[in-house]
């Protein structure tokens, strides 16, 4: 399964790219993919000799029951040019003004398909938003703050404190005080 | 600091090293080896005031700067009530920047400039009390004042 993937990377992007997680389980990725991460190009264009069969050996952090999210982000998002350089989709509106219709549907596709990728249980989201931050993944990481912020827009401290299992510290004056600061009796308007 | 001369007896076998027994060394008080052993608590400004372990997985797994990127993705509604959770986000929380862009966005119409000289000059250079003071329309057209941690 993995070697079959890795074999579509070789075709699309040309090379792949060998990951070796704190387990020792190995992982390919194209090398078009690989270049969202804006830490994995540095290092790239620090050791060149990664391209030719070097594995990169991943922080403690990066679990190998992560990473293969992470790749398949990656992979998704990752387009390759005529030169086989990696061009970064930008989901910005004067892209999509200037695009054709196809690309406007790409790019409708696109978002749809982060907001179900991201559709996920607290735990892995937090692995997964830790992972974006390391490898500094600016998609990644920002709609993965997006979902976490998501999860608590409208609701009460109490179902904030319930859904992030956070454990209330405030002494019982600091826990009156900073009711009577805060009576959240309204609707969130927004 | 006081010091005392100390002569040092040579054990026998040492006979060899007969220039040891004129060695005479001096002894300093250190009053730091009075500390190993101790184990100091470092003292944490957001921790719990109990003894139990944080098991949030958000404290656990995310450094603040990213605790703060998540609360830059929030609506300031939202933010005065995650103020209300605990002490490591009520800190979080009253970060300029995140009252600063809640502004800047609600007021946008008067202008950058404008913002920034009426936040000097009317509260106090503080973002979080002109969100607080400064009068704004809600969507139900009621001009509001809402008060926040």
């Amino acid at each position: 399964m993995e070697a079959d993937k890795s074999g579509e990377g070789e075709k699309a992007g040309g090379k792949t790219i060998s990951f070796r997680c704190s387990d020792g389980q190995a992982f390919h990725m194209p090398v078009a993919a690989a270049m969202l991460s804006t830490a994995i190009r540095k290092m790239f264009d620090k050791y060149p000799s990664i391209d030719h069969g070097g594995v990169i050996e991943l922080p403690h952090q990066i679990s190998s029951g992560i990473f293969p999210k992470v790749k398949e982000y990656c992979t998704k998002h990752a387009k390759v040019d005529d030169k086989g350089n990696p061009t970064v989709s930008t989901n910005t509106g004067a892209a999509a003004a200037a695009s054709s219709s196809s690309t406007d549907d790409e790019e409708e596709d696109l978002k749809n398909w982060d907001k179900e990728f991201v559709n996920m249980e607290v735990k892995p989201l937090h692995d997964l938003l830790l992972v974006a931050h390391l490898l500094d993944i600016k998609g990644l990481f920002h709609i993965t703050c997006r979902k976490v912020a998501d999860m608590l827009k409208g609701k009460t401290s109490e179902e904030m404190r319930q859904i992030l299992n956070i454990r209330n510290d405030f002494t019982e004056e600091e826990d009156k005080a900073i009711k009577e600061q805060n009576p959240w009796v309204f609707p969130d308007p927004e | 600091m006081a010091s005392s001369d100390v002569s040092v007896d040579v054990r026998p076998e040492f006979n060899s090293f007969d220039h040891l027994r004129s060695i005479r060394y001096i002894a300093t008080d250190r009053p730091w080896l009075t500390l190993y052993g101790i184990r100091v608590q470092p003292v944490t400004p957001f921790s719990s005031l109990s003894s139990r372990p944080d098991l949030a997985l958000i404290h656990q797994c995310l450094p603040d700067e990213l605790l703060f990127e998540i609360f830059a993705r929030m609506s300031p509604y939202s933010l005065g009530r995650a103020a209300c959770v605990c002490r490591k986000w009520k800190y979080t929380v009253r970060n300029p920047t995140l009252w600063r862009n809640a502004c800047l966005k609600t007021w946008q119409r008067t202008g950058m400039e404008a913002n920034y000289q009426m936040v000097q000059s009317l509260y106090d250079s503080s973002w979080r009390k002109m969100w607080m003071l400064r009068p704004r329309i809600q969507f139900d057209g009621i001009s509001s004042r809402r008060i926040l941690s």
